[in-house]
């Protein structure tokens, strides 16, 4: 029996004949995580839909335990033992777990579906998991991260011996995350090769124990990621030095921007009391169900507070007013994008102009001129990529849709920019983007408040650290003095 | 779908070519476009049009008909009547939605010189050409009389009605309030639209009855479809209807079924010749005094007049057990 | 930096390469409706000589009018991802209501009665959106509701009776004319411009298709998503209501039970006119070019003497294929 579960080399791919795909090559061995590392754009994806049966490949060689596949569909795929988690969460939100999991596979007797042994069966795995979820709940009455427990458990269910992760813990929190991790170790000990792709490299680290870089279509490099360190990763994957963001040398907070008193929503968060100061950057870090993103929604007002009040720089905003919030100097960057930030299928330059529309009208009419020429300079600033400020922003990458959703922020002038998850599911690229404009933002007299559950992300971006917990404030911490360690620590 | 737009335009461009080729024979070479506009298509408008298209000289091609269903809309007919006069036909044969809503229309078609002739339901204008139809204030004073002359001048009763504003129920309802103020032994207990409606005759009637119960004597329905609900009724809460006689107007299929049983008495509307009796007037109002009508009509139940008269009447033919035979097809 | 593949395939859509069968088919996509009202009578031209003529023309615009106002009212709420199916019988209640004002004693001035009629429009639309909005209750069911209602409502106001002796200014608005052109035709083209002017350039506009794209990120953005909505229902109800207005002047009479199902037409015109069902993404011009091919298959299978049975599958297949065109649209 052979130790390679996968072999694949030169794979090529192309799309009317643009090549995706040059130069494909990857090993997964049994009982290993092999970390897929790469951009957007650097042909993960389009290797991994062609292991997975969802596309054929140009030319090339895939093995699959010594044997030559060319798989024809993703049935084929299931067949050689081969599951995926994608990072595209579609549950049907009216029926229960249980149906979600074993969807197009129920358990029969006879005609009818068997659907106690359906229940079991789904709840003899979330314990053997270790997810702490009903079986019997619609998925719809779930949390983002219970949903993808919920597609993890069902990739396990398969019984596969490839298991694809594509950013499996973009949407759960730190506990999670270690369950998840143990559920993978678990795997693995069987004998399980496990491919994993994920932006958050610090995962990689530690789970993973070897890895691939893709850039540009083609493989650059492989090994074990106890032979390398983070800044080496990053270099092969963005292919050239990034610099290590120093740790901000930012003048003296200035005036009070956001004054945030007593703020409480039952069953969310409770008696809350912050201030931002222009200048600079306050994160909000906590575990899955702490409460953060209830608790800026509600500042924001797209989510409910019963008690409590919210001044931004002198002016007291009323509650479930994001309009009102804006013309008061708040802007906000939601943790969906798709579901909350963006009209997808509206053009770019709308999207953008959606928030400043008054500034860009005269007595209610819309001054195209103007709003074009404010479009494509915000474009340029932030570096979106596009060929078209007409073009729906549903035809954009995450990163570059990401920058869009800020575009729009930023064009109503905000003092306070409020951020839920600021870099979820984006590249090294963008990200780093996106820190430096948030950077620039605070530079020029700006306030930031943001939540985010990558803790180096917090570490590097904040000059104070709130941990929630429960639905409190637990601590504030330093930016500078803090670490992984404390912050976990004050957060669990 | 680039598709779905082409089998649009073939669709229609088929449909046109198909009904282009149509085969028209002319008597000394002239054909006559004429417009029919029923109210709707129902049972007896159905019927009324293909008497028509069973006369002698539609069959032959003389006479092209176009048929404009008026879907119950006021609004529908008058914009069919203008689609006819940009259309330039010779005539119109008109059974108006409603009294009132039809008068301009007319006037519009009459001052464009385009002669209609009306049938079945009437208007309030008086530009008509002429008028051929059964006389609803006759058929409702009829069957009133009927049902009065049944119960011996005494008892209590209900009444069954069209919507109301409806020609017919205008009509129908005068000729029966005629016949009730000269009854004082006659009671209304109650009267309601049935719309015309077999479904509305039951439900309406089964109210009465738990209402009113045996005190009932009799039923006085506008129409057969809603009588035909009303015996129903009647039978479901086991009264036979001998013992409660329900009059009505039509004669058609059911009614005539229902006749044949000795449940109902009915008038017979006569289609055949509120059709051709329309086509022969029509004819003549484009082809001038020389024509002479082609329709049997006018030899049993019509008198001709030349074709000048404004009015004529269609007379209604009682219904009873004794003669239904020789109606029943 | 590299684009990735999206953005890719989106770049070469945008580029002007007539010979690329992606711009064919956005062209079809766009201008399709346009293209097919087009097809459609040059099929029906053959089969009358009359058929092109001005004098069929002006009927067909006029006999559409009606239909095009509420069509026009309804795209705003099929906009924002919501139906009205309550246009029919407000059309007829606010034609009685016009009616009735118009013949009591003393001269009525015009404004007044088109002002009551709107009022009485607009007054139900704003209880359709308050509803929608702020009690967040389906819109098919509150529509439906307030259709029962409002026909309720025309059956009570004038006694089941049609209201009659119109007073000549409003029959004017049935079948006068401005300079040459019937008033209806006057009407439909006024209201179309000036509610296209507000879809395509006034920030309202924006806000409507903001909140038929994605409510949550319309409101996320600072538009006030509950005014919004409610603000197109109430457009719904006033454009119903001029409907019902001209529809008792041309037929000279105000009917309780005119207008009864007319809004599936309305709605029929606005699908077909490729504005689609789950809101955010349509037109007025197509729902223009939707009510003409309405109007001119009425009248161009009315003159080819197709029955009317047949007239009513062909329209309903018509639907059905502009709804299945809007799901492979949405699909891609």
């Amino acid at each position: 029996m052979s130790s390679l579960l996968v072999e694949a080399s030169g794979v090529q791919k192309s799309y009317d004949g643009v090549p995706a795909l040059r130069d494909g090559r990857f090993k997964l061995a049994r009982g290993s995580v092999h970390a897929l590392c790469g951009g957007n754009g650097a042909g993960k994806s389009t290797f991994l839909s062609i292991l997975m049966g969802i596309q054929a490949r140009d030319a090339g060689s895939i093995r699959i335990r010594d044997e030559e596949v060319n798989f024809q569909s993703p049935l084929d795929a299931l067949n050689h033992r081969i599951a995926i988690i994608t990072q595209e969460l579609s549950p049907i939100p009216y029926m229960n777990v249980a149906e979600n999991i074993y969807l197009g596979r129920e358990p029969r007797k006879g005609v009818v579906v068997d659907k106690r042994t359906m229940r079991g069966n789904a709840r003899a795995l979330l314990e053997r998991l270790n997810f702490d979820i009903d079986p019997t709940a619609p998925m719809v009455s779930l949390s983002l991260a219970q949903v993808q427990l919920v597609e993890i458990a069902k990739a396990f269910s398969f019984d596969a011996e490839i298991v694809i992760m594509d950013e499996p813990t973009s949407a759960i929190g730190e506990r999670e995350t270690h369950i998840l991790f143990n559920a993978i170790r678990s795997l693995t000990s069987h004998g399980a090769g496990i491919i994993y792709v994920s932006h958050r490299l610090e995962e990689l680290f530690e789970i993973a124990d070897e890895y691939t870089v893709f850039r540009d279509g083609a493989y650059v490099e492989s090994g074990k990621l106890g032979d390398i360190d983070r800044p080496h990763l990053v270099r092969q994957i963005v292919g050239r030095e990034v610099a290590q963001p120093r740790k901000s040398t930012r003048s003296e907070a200035g005036k009070v921007m956001l004054d945030v008193a007593n703020l409480s929503q039952s069953g969310q968060f409770n008696d809350v009391s912050l201030r931002v100061s222009s200048g600079e950057i306050v994160g909000i870090y906590g575990l899955m169900g702490s409460g953060r993103s209830e608790f800026l929604n509600a500042v924001y007002g797209i989510g409910p507070r019963e008690g409590g009040t919210v001044t931004v720089d002198g002016r007291e905003v009323m509650p479930a007013r994001p309009d009102e919030s804006i013309d008061a100097g708040m802007a906000m960057v939601t943790e969906d994008r798709k579901e909350s930030g963006l009209v997808l299928g509206a053009p770019i330059r709308h999207n953008i102009s959606l928030s400043a529309l008054t500034h860009l009208s005269w007595k209610g009419v819309v001054q195209r001129r103007k709003e074009r020429t404010h479009a494509a300079e915000m474009i340029r600033q932030l570096n979106i990529k596009t060929a078209s400020d007409e073009l729906p922003v549903s035809t954009m990458s995450g990163g570059n849709q990401q920058k869009v959703v800020l575009a729009r922020c930023l064009s109503s002038r905000p003092k306070l920019l409020i951020c839920d998850e600021p870099t979820r599911g984006i590249d090294e690229g963008a990200k780093q983007e996106i820190y430096t404009l948030l950077d620039r933002f605070v530079r020029s007299g700006g306030a930031v408040l943001l939540v985010s559950s990558e803790a180096p992300e917090v570490l590097q971006l904040s000059d104070r650290i709130v941990v929630f917990k429960k639905g409190r404030i637990k601590e504030t911490l330093p930016g500078h003095s803090a670490s992984q360690e404390t912050l976990l620590h004050a957060a669990s | 779908m680039r598709n779905f737009k082409r089998y649009l335009g073939l669709a229609a461009a088929a449909l046109s070519v198909t009904l282009h080729c149509e085969a028209t024979m002319a008597q000394d070479g002239k054909t006559f476009r004429i417009a029919v506009m029923p109210f709707a298509v129902n049972e007896y408008m159905s019927r009324w049009v293909k008497e028509m298209q069973q006369h002698p000289l539609v069959k032959d091609g003389t006479v092209k008909m176009t048929v404009l269903d008026g879907k119950s809309d006021a609004m529908v007919q008058a914009n069919q009547f203008d689609t006819a006069i940009t259309q330039k036909f010779d005539a119109i044969i008109v059974a108006p939605v409603d009294f009132q809503a039809a008068a301009a229309p007319i006037a519009r078609a009459s001052a464009a010189k385009i002669p209609v002739i009306g049938s079945v339901t009437t208007a309030n204008s008086d530009k008509l050409y002429a008028y051929v139809g059964t006389n609803d204030v006759e058929g409702g004073r009829l069957e009133a009389q009927q049902l009065v002359n049944q119960l011996n001048g005494k008892g209590n009763i209900v009444i069954l009605e069209g919507p109301i504003g409806n020609s017919p129920q205008l009509m129908r309802r005068k000729g029966i309030d005629s016949v009730l103020a000269a009854s004082p032994g006659i009671k209304v207990l109650a009267s309601k639209p049935g719309n015309w409606s077999r479904a509305e005759g039951l439900s309406v009637t089964e109210d009465w009855l738990t209402r009113y119960g045996k005190t009932i004597n009799g039923v006085i329905s506008q129409n057969d479809a809603m009588s035909l609900g009303a015996i129903e009724a009647l039978k479901l809460k086991q009264i036979d209807p001998k013992t409660v006689p329900v009059v009505s107007i039509d004669g058609d299929k059911g009614g005539q079924m229902a006749v044949k049983q000795g449940d109902l008495f009915t008038l017979y509307k006569d289609a055949h010749c509120e059709g051709q009796g329309a086509m022969d007037l029509a004819i003549r109002a484009v082809a001038g005094p020389s024509y002479q009508p082609k329709s049997d009509c006018w030899s049993k139940t019509l008198t001709w007049k030349d074709g000048t008269a404004k009015q004529y009447d269609v007379p209604w033919v009682p219904l009873t057990k004794a003669n239904i035979d020789q109606y029943l097809k | 930096m590299r684009q990735d593949i999206p953005a890719n395939k989106a770049a070469s859509t945008a580029l002007p390469k007539p010979i690329s069968l992606h711009a064919v088919l956005k062209l079809a996509n766009n201008y399709g409706i346009a293209v097919a009202f087009i097809a459609l009578c040059i099929a029906l031209s053959f089969s009358s000589d009359v058929f092109l003529t001005w004098g069929n023309w002006t009927n067909i615009i006029r006999q559409t009018a009606i239909n095009g106002m509420l069509a026009i009212g309804v795209t705003f709420v099929i906009l924002t991802r919501g139906i009205d199916l309550s246009v029919g019988a407000v059309m007829a209640l606010a034609g009685v209501v016009g009616a009735t004002l118009a013949v009591m004693p003393g001269e009525q001035n015009i404004v007044v009665i088109l002002l009551a009629g709107c009022f009485v429009g607009a007054f139900l639309g704003w209880l359709n959106g308050v509803a929608v909005a702020r009690l967040s209750l389906p819109p098919f069911v509150v529509t439906l509701g307030m259709l029962s209602v409002a026909r309720g409502l025309t059956f009570i106001f004038t006694d089941g009776q049609p209201v009659l002796n119109l007073s000549p200014q409003l029959l004017w608005l049935g079948s006068g004319s401005v300079f040459g052109v019937p008033v209806p035709i006057v009407v439909l083209i006024l209201l179309f411009a000036i509610c296209w002017f507000v879809l395509q350039h006034t920030v309202f506009g924006r806000h409507i298709y903001a909140v038929g794209g994605s409510e949550k990120s319309a409101a996320t953005s600072g538009v006030r998503v509950k005014r919004v909505i409610t603000a197109a229902y109430v457009i719904s109800g006033l454009t119903a209501a001029l409907g019902g207005l001209i529809l008792t002047a041309r037929t000279t009479a105000a009917l309780p039970q005119a207008g009864v199902a007319y809004e599936l037409d309305a709605i029929a015109a606005v699908v077909i006119g490729g504005t689609s069902l789950s809101g955010g993404k349509g037109s007025l011009v197509g729902t223009l070019f939707g009510a003409l091919i309405i109007g001119t298959i009425n009248n161009g299978l009315d003159l080819l003497g197709v029955s009317s049975y047949y007239q009513q599958v062909i329209k309903g297949l018509i639907i059905v294929g502009a709804v299945m065109l809007d799901a492979t649209r949405r699909g891609k």
